[in-house]
């Protein structure tokens, strides 16, 4: 359906200015309601998260990651698959990553470092989109709705790490204690000048703009959109959407495994934890709030990378809890999704009811 | 024996707010809907009924805070997803990173704000405490709050709702085939509203029975992921009431096992997969004759 003009006007220039005006008027409520000074709070915020060098190393750094999760959500939403596991594939790719830096192979890969750290990479995109192919194929083969596998395959693949990380003696049998076990300085990346800015930012944006290209000016675009927004239509027309779920599960996969594989490079070791935790599902946000649009999601994914760096300086210097953040962006998606369920009933012609 | 005894309190006691999520879960997914926010349900019932239960030093009014803040907050899922007809599974997302800002803002804000006191709710005692010399019984039974035994006197009492009574068969008939509950006369959204209310009620109890019973404190996110345990058991146990409850309560010894295990040996770690290891495993084994609502996840 064309869009009137007056919709176009509201969905470029009202909505995003009504999002980030209710945004910042949601943030200073939950301010003054803990009892501190909002204006001091966002102060030390942006100067956390953009106004100091190493705030803005730190912001590029993690809009990285952000950017690749989101990428792979944004494919898989735009054909109709709820993946929302990330942070698992993420996690198996960076384990897949660390994997290689054991034993002989580790020693010749940190003398050879351009070799290594491509095969790295590659290691953890394959990784993150075998695990991702798990859920896949249990679609596929088993019928199993790619909501709850994606979700538990998170879970199961933070604990495996845990335990490989924990266990003393993983991988033929070596004596390694991988949570003190530093990756050697040659397959690190080194922070631009101290800051946490690295180079993963040059691969990130160039597969956002090839994602861009992929999704709208390429005819597998086209078939993987199709499939999303009626998967019974698309078949009959003649897309082989059992192949292409497939082949989108791979992707999206990579794409969380390689980000996986980057935060390790960048931090250095394989922790218990994840480096980034919990941005997997942050990424679903920046997606939605992209419009699951690739080019979008390079600046969606920035914002949300300076909320996070800037609100934990911000607890730091003006004692505000980071965790308001999190109520940010939870309202941020359900204020997305109520646009979007408005818009879709309005295109359907059904009253509300 | 009383290792016996031990463990089957413990595994009791750990089971309890899984008991109360997984049903709360159970009781939505029959009834068409999927909620992965129950966790943050949980969360903030755990939070009100640590604050409720701290304010009027009375565990019992923090368990009945738990409840209603977990009414309350599914009040939200239940307009995103019959009002609004939003994206179940998104929603349930923006739900779990909503609660889990803010319960921890407010007890951050909470502790700044009484810094020299330890904040907690006064011990809950058994039922039948009394009793609690007898031998087996005693540490087995006689320790276990009232929540517990009201979580075990739901199981047959949803089940019978379930499989014996005419609201139970409309609700599950809501569940499968919402158009065609609509055209029999039962309103749709009226039984999706109170499905929601009566899961939220449930997962709040859960929660809050973690930091009233369990802990007697708050901590921040301490759920810990029960609420996903919840949805694997639900999973795992077909979709039915009584295999939920076994699942549930099986998830409880798992973790007393896991406790036992003395946590510097790295199979602990192994131990906390087997939840989701199950349920992934009874997805894939004969998925399509499982038991699964055939409108789960669809808004009507």
């Amino acid at each position: 359906m064309e869009a009137k003009p007056d919709a176009r006007v509201w969905q470029l220039l009202v909505w995003p200015v009504l999002l980030i005006l209710g945004t910042l008027a949601v943030f200073a409520l939950a301010i003054l309601a803990i009892g501190q000074k909002p204006v001091q709070a966002f102060t030390e915020f942006l100067s956390g998260s953009v106004g100091s060098r190493a705030g803005l190393g730190g912001t590029v750094a993690r809009a990285t990651i952000l950017l690749l999760y989101a990428l792979g959500i944004a494919l898989s939403f735009r054909a109709g698959l709820i993946n929302i596991g990330a942070e698992g594939q993420a996690r198996m790719g960076a384990a897949a990553a660390v994997a290689l830096t054991l034993g002989a192979p580790g020693a010749f890969f940190a003398a050879h470092a351009w070799v290594g750290i491509t095969a790295l990479l590659i290691a953890g995109a394959m990784g993150g989109a075998l695990w991702s192919l798990l859920a896949g194929a249990m679609k596929r083969w088993r019928g199993v709705s790619e909501v709850v596998s994606t979700l538990m395959l998170n879970f199961v693949a933070l604990q495996m790490v845990r335990y490989f990380v924990s266990s003393h003696s993983w991988l033929q049998g070596r004596e390694t204690d991988l949570q003190q076990n530093e990756l050697s300085t040659a397959l690190k990346f080194a922070g631009w000048h101290g800051t946490d800015f690295h180079s993963g930012v040059f691969l990130a944006v160039p597969a956002a703009l090839a994602a861009h290209i992929f999704l709208f000016y390429t005819a597998g675009g086209m078939r993987l959109r199709a499939m999303g927004l009626n998967r019974g239509t698309a078949r009959a027309c003649g897309v082989p959407c059992d192949r292409l779920s497939l082949q989108v599960f791979g992707v999206s996969g990579a794409l969380a495994g390689l980000a996986g594989a980057l935060g390790i490079m960048a931090v250095g070791k394989l922790g218990t934890e994840p480096p980034y935790s919990d941005f997997g599902y942050m990424a679903v946000s920046v997606a939605l709030v992209a419009e699951l649009k690739p080019l979008m999601i390079v600046a969606v994914a920035l914002v949300f990378a300076a909320m996070d760096i800037g609100s934990t300086s911000m607890e730091a210097a003006a004692g505000v809890p980071h965790w308001i953040v999190y109520i940010l962006n939870g309202l941020m998606i359900l204020a997305i999704l109520a646009r979007d369920a408005g818009v879709r009933r309005r295109q359907d012609g059904r009253s509300i009811g | 024996m009383s290792f016996v005894a031990n463990a089957l309190g413990a595994s009791l006691r750990i089971g309890t707010p899984l008991l109360f999520a997984g049903l709360g879960e159970l009781v939505i997914e029959r009834a068409g809907m999927i909620n992965i926010g129950i966790e943050g349900v949980m969360l903030c019932g755990a939070f009100s009924g640590f604050y409720a239960g701290w304010v009027f030093q009375s565990p019992v009014l923090g368990a009945i805070a738990g409840a209603i803040a977990g009414c309350a907050f599914m009040l939200i899922y239940a307009a995103m997803t019959l009002k609004i007809r939003a994206e179940q599974i998104v929603t349930g997302m923006a739900m779990n990173l909503i609660a889990a800002g803010l319960t921890s803002t407010a007890y951050d804000a909470l502790s700044a704000a009484h810094p020299t006191e330890t904040l907690s709710v006064p011990r809950w005692e058994g039922l039948f405490e009394s009793w609690k010399d007898v031998p087996f019984i005693g540490p087995a039974f006689c320790m276990q709050t009232v929540l517990t035994w009201s979580a075990l006197a739901l199981i047959p009492l949803i089940w019978c709702y379930f499989e014996m009574t005419e609201r139970g068969l409309e609700l599950r008939a809501v569940g499968e085939n919402p158009a065609a509950a609509q055209a029999a006369g039962i309103n749709v959204r009226l039984a999706r509203l109170k499905a929601c209310l009566a899961s939220g009620a449930l997962c709040g109890v859960g929660g809050a029975f973690l930091t009233v019973s369990q802990t007697s404190s708050y901590a921040s996110n301490c759920t810990s992921g029960r609420g996903f345990i919840a949805l694997a058991a639900v999973v795992l146990g077909r979709h039915g009431t009584r295999g939920t409850a076994i699942a549930c309560l099986l998830f409880g010894a798992t973790f007393y096992l896991r406790d036992a295990i003395p946590s510097s040996n790295a199979i602990v770690q192994l131990v906390e997969i087997l939840p989701y290891a199950l349920a992934l495993a009874a997805l894939c084994w004969k998925f399509k004759s499982g038991n699964a609502p055939a409108a789960l996840g669809k808004n009507f």
